[in-house]
C-alpha cells in the first residue's frame, strides 16, 4: 500500500481549485470594465502609526473645541442648523437602519435617491424598490413569493412610512421651509464634544416634537467634510429609554446606478 | 523587495488600477473557490460563484472601511454568497463578455481517486471552523498569521484547528479504505 500522507492528499485536493485560474482571471477583468466602478469612502484610510497621531491631536482638538464653544464662535444652534441643512442638500444616501417604530424590531438597509428612488432590503430578505416608473418588491427567500411589480409610489411609498414611525420621514423632504421649521422647533439639550471612532466630533441631543434626537457630528461641521452626521439615534420619550431607531450613514452624494432601483423578472 | 500588502492594492483599486484588483484576484481566488465549492458541490458552479464574489467585491470595495481586512472580508463575503446559493437565490447575473469558452462536464475537471473522494466526503463532514482553517492555510501558502488574521484565533487556536481537522480526514479515510 502507498504511504499516503494527508499533507499530500491535501495538497492534490486542493490543486484541482487552480483550473483555469488565468482563463476565470481575463474573464473577470474584462466583466470590471461593465462593473460599477467602486469609488473610496471619503473617510480616507490611514496607517496605524498616522492615526495614533491625529488620536493624540484629537484630544488637543476636544480641548480647543470645547474652549472655542465656551468662549464664543458657533452656537449649537448653528452646528445643527448645518447639520440639517447639509442632509437636505444630499443627492443620494446610503444608510442602515433599525427600527422599532413599527412595533418590531427590523434591520434595513436603504438607498435613497433625490427625489424618490429607494432601495430597501430588510433583514428578513425583503427587498423593495421604488421609483419614479415602477414599485418592486420580492423575498429571495421566499419561493412562494413572486417579483411584485407596481405603479411607482413617488413620495408617497409606503418605505417613507418607516422612516416616518422612525422619527427621521422630515430629513428627506424636498419641502425646505419645512424642514426649516423642523429645525427651528428643534431644542438643543446637550452638546458635548466627543470621540468617535477615532476621530474629533460632536454630540447634539436635541428634542422635537416629542421626540430625543441624538446625533453624532462631524467636529468640524463648517468645513466642507463629509457627512453632515454619522449617526443618530431617536427616542420615543425625552428620557431617552424608549429607542425608536438608529441609523448609521454609510455614504452620501455616491453615483448611484438607476438599476439600484428596480428588481429586474 | 517587500510584497505589496493587500491594503496598498485595495487602494490602487479604488484609485482606478483594475491590474491591482487582478493582483488580489489571483491571491485570493483559490479560497474563495474552495468555499464556493463547499456550499455547490460542483466545481464549475463554484467556479461561477466565484467570480460572483469578486465582482461583489469590486462593486463594494469603497465600504471597505479597513483595507487591510480585505482577505477577512473577502471570505465573509464567500460565505455568504455560499449561504445564498444555498437558499436558492443565486442565479448567474454574469455578463459573459465575448469569450467563447468550451467548458468540460464537471466530472471532467476532476482527476479520478477514491481517496481523493474519501477526502472530500471527511472534509465535507468537518466541522466549519476546522474546514475553513484547513482551506486558509493551505491555499494561502501556510502562512500562520495570514490565516490567523482571516480566521481571528490566536496561534493555538489555530494550531487546534489544524490539527484536529487533519486528524479528523486521517480517521475518515483510513476507516474508508478499510471497509472497502
Amino acid at each position: 500500500m502507498a504511504n499516503h500522507s494527508i499533507e499530500n492528499d491535501l495538497k492534490r485536493y486542493y490543486k484541482q481549485f487552480e483550473v483555469d485560474h488565468e482563463l476565470l482571471r481575463g474573464q473577470l477583468i474584462s466583466q470590471l470594465d461593465q462593473a460599477q466602478r467602486p469609488t473610496a469612502p471619503r473617510r480616507l484610510y490611514l496607517p496605524p502609526a498616522v492615526k495614533r497621531v491625529i488620536a493624540a491631536a484629537a484630544c488637543l482638538m476636544i480641548l480647543f473645541a470645547g474652549m472655542y464653544m465656551l468662549i464664543g464662535g458657533d452656537s449649537s444652534q448653528d452646528v445643527y442648523a448645518s447639520t440639517i441643512n447639509k442632509f437636505s442638500q444630499l443627492q443620494s444616501v446610503h444608510f442602515k437602519m433599525n427600527t422599532l417604530g413599527s412595533g418590531e424590531d427590523a434591520a434595513i438597509e436603504m438607498w435613497w435617491r433625490r427625489p424618490h428612488d429607494m432601495r430597501m432590503e430588510v433583514s428578513n430578505g425583503t427587498i423593495i424598490t421604488n421609483n419614479s416608473d415602477k414599485r418592486c418588491i420580492f423575498n429571495p427567500l421566499d419561493t412562494k413569493q413572486k417579483l411584485r411589480i407596481e405603479e411607482g409610489s413617488g413620495g408617497s411609498a409606503p418605505e417613507f412610512s418607516l422612516l416616518s414611525l422612525a422619527g427621521l420621514d422630515w430629513l428627506f423632504t424636498d419641502d425646505l421651509p419645512k424642514l426649516q421649521d423642523g429645525i427651528d422647533k428643534s431644542v438643543i439639550k446637550d452638546y458635548e464634544a466627543i470621540t468617535y471612532k477615532g476621530e474629533a466630533c460632536r454630540r447634539i441631543t436635541c428634542e422635537k416634537d416629542g421626540y430625543l434626537y441624538v446625533y453624532i457630528v462631524d467636529g468640524l461641521t463648517k468645513t466642507e467634510k463629509q457627512a453632515p452626521f454619522y449617526e443618530v439615534n431617536v427616542y420615543g420619550d425625552l428620557e431617552a429609554t424608549r429607542l425608536l431607531s438608529h441609523m448609521e450613514l454609510l455614504d452620501v452624494d455616491a453615483d448611484l446606478p438607476d438599476d439600484l432601483f428596480i428588481i429586474k423578472e | 523587495m517587500a510584497a505589496v500588502t493587500d491594503a496598498t492594492l485595495v487602494l490602487r483599486t479604488l484609485e482606478g488600477d483594475k491590474t491591482a484588483f487582478a493582483e488580489l484576484y489571483d491571491r485570493y481566488a483559490r479560497l474563495v473557490r474552495v468555499i464556493c465549492y463547499d456550499n455547490t458541490k460542483d466545481l464549475y458552479k463554484a467556479q461561477d460563484l466565484a467570480q460572483e464574489v469578486f465582482l461583489r467585491a469590486y462593486v463594494k470595495l469603497g465600504e471597505l472601511k479597513k483595507p487591510d481586512r480585505f482577505g477577512p472580508w473577502l471570505v465573509s463575503m464567500a460565505r455568504n454568497v455560499g449561504r445564498e446559493f444555498r437558499r436558492g437565490q443565486f442565479r448567474d447575473r454574469h455578463l459573459t463578455v465575448g469569450l467563447d469558452v468550451e467548458v468540460p462536464p464537471t466530472e471532467e475537471l476532476k482527476t479520478p481517486n477514491q481517496r481523493l473522494d474519501f477526502l472530500e466526503e471527511a472534509i465535507e463532514k468537518l466541522d466549519g471552523q476546522e474546514k475553513l482553517a484547513l482551506h486558509v492555510y493551505y491555499l494561502q501558502g501556510k502562512d500562520v498569521a495570514e490565516t490567523r488574521k482571516i480566521l481571528r484565533v490566536s496561534r493555538a487556536s489555530l494550531y487546534r484547528l489544524l490539527a484536529g481537522g487533519k486528524q479528523k480526514l486521517e480517521s475518515y479515510i483510513r476507516e474508508k479504505e478499510k471497509s472497502n
